[in-house]
């Protein structure tokens, strides 16, 4: 097939989408190798590129002459161009698509890079490798799966979020279609709020991230789902034991698709059937996608997408000394616009709705009658508008350039008694409107063979505190050999937001608070040092990071807080602290093959100071972990049944444990003497070290000409009793005196659990 | 989506198991002993004693016998100028050898030395409250009262309700202060459902007290020292003491009891 291309001047540019050819998904990490009018493999190739996560490629500088391009992407069958510059017209669109092989995919694995080998702490995860870890749901659990990674910390079995190289999860950026999620997992990141169904391309960059990416002190997850298939309507309906979920997708018309899916999570209802006694929060969530993509031309598509989830974890009947009715829920609507203009650059323009509430109502000791004795309701409203152009104007040079404009309101409600009135009072709260504004500017440059560098800065504006910053970026990678890359990388950041968070409640309790006079913005300097190697044709890449992080003007509650929202700010009950975290992180990644995984460990400290905590004296927060090993391991038996298995092995969650006991008098009110606890600092203790092997079992099988996938996880094999809380509590002796013992609770047991999912 | 009509489900195979475990541990960390200060001292009264004991280490019964200081030098000094030494008596507690009467707006300063470890705090005898009103507020369903804010003084309430035998509220609510002059609505915690009926209008009293203020920072911070029942609940916070020295603990606290006032 030839095709002639138009050219006017001396130099062309030519760009274009690469496509699946049966779903029309867009194809991520395709290689694109040019060569003159004749392939020989002895030679190098001309030039070359790889196609971004839109799928988008452009090759500029390329001369009025006939060229051979060739697409190759695994598990695709290599197609090959013939082209000719010839006339008028100094870029045009060239789009493709590429058929499926029938052989299963070889390589599936996680890969340290893709094609921006310039990025340092970036991973990018393999949807197909997801499918085949263990899961307590059966369903694709992506942030438990991110957990195993180096560097990614594991939480309590209740906490969400990522806690990345000794940040808080509010600290990392959440991106899904471009969108910002502000509670991007379900309890216990039991399971995305997003389409886990619909994963096309995972990227984590864990740190000294690129200017494109703001907002956020830390780290980046950026998630792209699918758009649906053009093919065909297709969907899966699985039932698991304590979750179930559907999900279908097809065409409209020959320009559009559709894809929506929903899930429903019924724990509490297994709880209160099955273990009526037991203490585990009452627990349940659903939610909903959808996402419409059209086709406007070649070079414009249009993708539409909603998302609703609510979660509910209230307290169940058998814990008598702690009420609690805990709910949050997300809603993002957005608009995204790909197209690339007559130069061949790429815009891409977001239009987003964001709304998040998070109600929390919690009664510590309901003794004094007034059950809920912390009443909080933060409810975020976000307006987004993003812009995004990708500009390869040499070879060698690949430009980024975009602007974020966000109008937000924070309507946070606070009291430490809660009524119906109060929380349905619209005058209630505080009330803070804010503009915030960037504007980056980005470079991903090779200098010669040998040297490549992303580099650039953002420009940063937040109107409630008129506060305006520049944050430099640079990462820079150095190949000594094509199979050792040395990698550095420093970049600062800021976060207008703070996720607030109750200290003495394990609980999720989200205060997300803006900047505002009295409270500034965060902001962290980061500094990462690396390399990666790589064996056996790549087969093997190895890698170690060492990173420093430093984190100023953090937030916490103080010790003890008053929240009645007549007399007291609620600033007034937040202290401004700092922090550092530093580590060194070893990954060792089987790449291709029919057992595949990695290896991971990871040697960190995480510490805060705040001069209003602790006694001003430094601790580290409760998951700071010195030591964190992983082995994750997929293998496939036969083709249609895979084995996947996750090992880890951590320092345990720190706590704060009393080391003394005395007893004091009531004041004013009478009553005996009661003992009380001596606390001499925050988190000084830890629990046993944390360790689990989960493996999981999937088999496809086709049955009455539909297809069908089973799961068995076994989860906890060795049923190992990792302590979820220590603390102490008083018993009485065989003399009727009352001692103080300590008290390990451990929620999640040996626990098989088996599902099914129908394809069609 | 003609193909929606080959769906159908599959059930669980396996049951689902019991979940959370506990277990009692002996705890083994580094004890680490402080010494700990008790006196409430209330106006209009004799003062009382100081208590100076020691904290023990956790896993064992907490008895006075091992907790009780038996080895402190210490003395008052009242209003600045007059010096009252402090004796031992027993079970911890220190008492002055004549009696001695404790007069609103007194400052009652504790100096105090155990071994190598000097204690200090100071407290002013705050005035007896003065209640301008006193209302049932059927919203919040507490007792409040108006009271004439005076300076260094913070205020608490409790409600009691005389029934035969009378009960009262087992704590403070909140501790309220303001501007010295102004009028500081104090609140109690909401009564009981059972006495909320008229039918007890006429047996339903507030008790104001009123503190030297440091009380005000202890009180919202005390919680943290209680024993914890709940798995989603960590202690640790810091609570504010008016006592200082090395390793040391404590309140010595001014208070002055309100006359209780009947409420409708």
């Amino acid at each position: 097939m030839t095709i002639n291309l138009l050219a006017q001047s001396d130099k062309y540019t030519l760009a274009g989408f690469v496509k699946d050819a049966v779903t029309g998904e867009a194809l991520v990490g395709t290689n694109i190798l040019v060569y003159y009018d004749s392939i020989n493999f002895n030679k190098p190739a001309l030039t070359g590129t790889a196609t971004n996560k839109f799928g988008y490629y452009a090759i500029p500088s390329l001369d009025f002459k006939k060229y051979i391009l060739i697409f190759r992407h695994l598990g695709y069958k290599t197609t090959i161009r013939e082209i000719s510059l010839t006339e008028v017209g100094r870029s045009e669109t060239f789009s493709i698509e590429l058929f499926p092989e029938d052989i299963r995919l070889q390589e599936i694995i996680v890969e340290g890079e893709k094609q921006e080998k310039i990025l340092t702490s970036t991973i990018d995860i393999s949807p197909e490798l997801l499918a085949n870890l263990p899961t307590l749901t059966g369903e694709v659990d992506l942030f438990k799966s991110l957990e195993m990674l180096p560097g990614v910390g594991k939480g309590s079995e209740i906490s969400s979020g990522l806690y990345i190289r000794g940040g808080s999860p509010d600290q990392t950026l959440t991106l899904v279609d471009g969108t910002i999620l502000y509670n991007p997992a379900h309890l216990g990141n039991i399971a995305s709020t997003f389409n886990s169904t619909a994963l096309s391309d995972i990227r984590l960059i864990k740190g000294a991230f690129p200017a494109e990416y703001g907002a956020r002190l830390s780290s980046v997850l950026d998630v792209k789902l699918r758009s649906g298939s053009k093919e065909r309507e297709k969907g899966t309906v699985g039932l698991g034991t304590i979750n179930s979920f559907a999900a279908f997708e097809g065409p409209l018309d020959s320009n559009s698709t559709y894809l929506v899916s929903g899930r429903y999570m019924y724990y509490d209802i297994i709880q209160k059937n099955f273990d009526a006694e037991s203490t585990t929060p009452r627990y349940n969530f659903y939610d909903v996608n959808a996402k419409v993509n059209l086709s406007v031309s070649e070079k414009s598509v249009v993708a539409i997408s909603a998302l609703y989830s609510k979660d509910h974890a209230y307290s169940p009947s058998s814990v008598e000394d702690t009420d609690y009715d805990i709910e949050w829920r997300n809603v993002n609507l957005s608009l995204n616009w790909l197209q690339v203009n007559t130069k061949s650059i790429l815009l891409n323009s977001i239009v987003s709705y964001i709304n998040y509430n998070f109600i929390s109502k919690i009664g510590i000791n309901p003794a004094s009658l007034n059950s809920y004795t912390y009443f909080s309701n933060p409810n975020l409203t976000d307006l987004y508008f993003r812009q995004n152009a990708e500009i390869r104007w040499h070879q060698d040079h690949l430009f980024k350039t975009g602007i974020d404009l966000a109008m937000h309101n924070y309507d946070v409600l606070y009291s430490d008694v809660y009524t119906e009135a109060l929380e349905k009072d619209p005058y209630a709260g505080t009330d803070i409107t804010a503009v915030e504004a960037a504007w980056y500017l980005q470079a991903e440059s090779q200098f010669g063979s040998r040297l490549s560098a992303n580099y650039g800065g953002r420009f940063y504006y937040f109107g409630s505190t008129r506060y305006f910053n520049f944050e430099p970026r640079i990462s820079v990678a150095y190949n000594f050999t094509s199979n050792i890359i040395m990698k550095g990388a420093f970049a600062i950041a800021h976060q207008f937001l703070h996720l607030i968070e109750r200290n003495d409640i394990t609980l999720p309790t989200d205060l997300w608070y803006p900047s505002t006079k009295n409270i500034k913005p965060s902001y962290s300097t980061q500094y990462v040092l690396g390399f990666d190697t790589y064996w056996f044709d790549q087969s093997y890449a190895f890698s170690v990071e060492g990173f420093y992080k430093d984190m100023q003007s953090l937030y916490e509650f103080k010790s003890s807080i008053e929240l009645d929202p007549l007399d007291d700010s609620i600033e007034d009950q937040f202290t401004e602290g700092k922090g550092e975290a530093y580590g060194v992180e070893f990954f060792l990644n089987k790449r291709k093959g029919n057992l595949s995984g990695w290896i991971g460990y990871t040697l960190s400290w995480s510490k805060r100071q705040f001069d209003e905590l602790n006694g001003g004296k430094v601790f580290y927060p409760r998951y700071d972990q010195r030591h964190d090993f992983s082995i994750v391991l997929a293998y496939k038996i036969i083709d249609d049944l895979n084995i996947g298995a996750t090992w880890v092995y951590a320092t345990g969650q720190r706590y704060t444990l009393p080391p003394g006991q005395y007893i004091f008098d009531p004041v004013g009110t009478g009553g005996d003497p009661q003992i009380q606890f001596n606390y001499k600092g925050i988190n000084t203790e830890m629990f046993p070290a944390y360790t689990k092997l989960d493996v999981n079992l999937n088999y496809s099988f086709k049955w009455l000409n539909t297809n069908f996938e089973t799961y068995l996880t076994l989860y906890n094999v060795y049923n190992r009793q990792n302590a979820f809380a220590q603390y102490v509590v008083l018993i009485e002796n065989e003399e009727g005196e009352q001692v103080p013992v300590l008290k390990r609770i451990s929620l999640f047991p040996f626990i098989p659990s088996a599902g099914i999912a129908v394809k069609f | 989506m003609k193909r929606l009509l080959k769906i159908f489900f599959a059930l669980l195979l396996i049951t689902f198991s019991g979940c959370e475990n506990e277990e009692l541990l002996t705890p083994q960390f580094d004890y680490e002993e402080y010494i700990v200060v008790q006196a409430e001292i209330q106006a209009n009264r004799y003062f009382p004693a100081v208590r100076f004991t020691k904290t023990l280490p956790l896993g064992v019964p907490y008895r006075i016998e091992d907790a009780e200081l038996k080895n402190v030098t210490a003395y008052l000094k009242r209003n600045g100028v007059q010096i009252i030494p402090l004796l031992y008596t027993s079970q911890g507690l220190y008492k002055t050898l004549d009696d001695l009467f404790v007069v609103e707006g007194e400052i009652y300063e504790l100096f105090a030395m155990r071994d190598e470890t000097f204690i200090y705090s100071i407290t002013r005898i705050p005035y007896k409250p003065e209640i301008t009103n006193a209302y049932y507020n059927s919203s919040t369903y507490s007792i409040n009262a108006s009271v004439n804010a005076k300076e260094g003084e913070v205020y608490a309430a409790m409600w009691i309700v005389t029934t035969t035998p009378a009960v009262k509220a087992d704590d403070y609510y909140a501790v309220s202060s303001a501007d010295p002059g102004t009028n500081l609505i104090v609140a109690t915690s909401p009564l009981p459902q059972q006495y909320r009926g008229g039918n007890y209008s006429g047996l339903r009293y507030i008790q104001v007290n009123s503190f030297d203020q440091s009380f005000e920072a202890y009180f919202n911070s005390r919680t943290s020292g209680s024993e914890i029942t709940d798995p989603f609940v960590q202690g640790g916070g810091e609570i504010i003491w008016n006592v200082q020295g090395e390793k040391t603990i404590g309140l010595f606290i001014g208070v002055s009891r309100g006359t209780p006032q009947m409420v409708f």
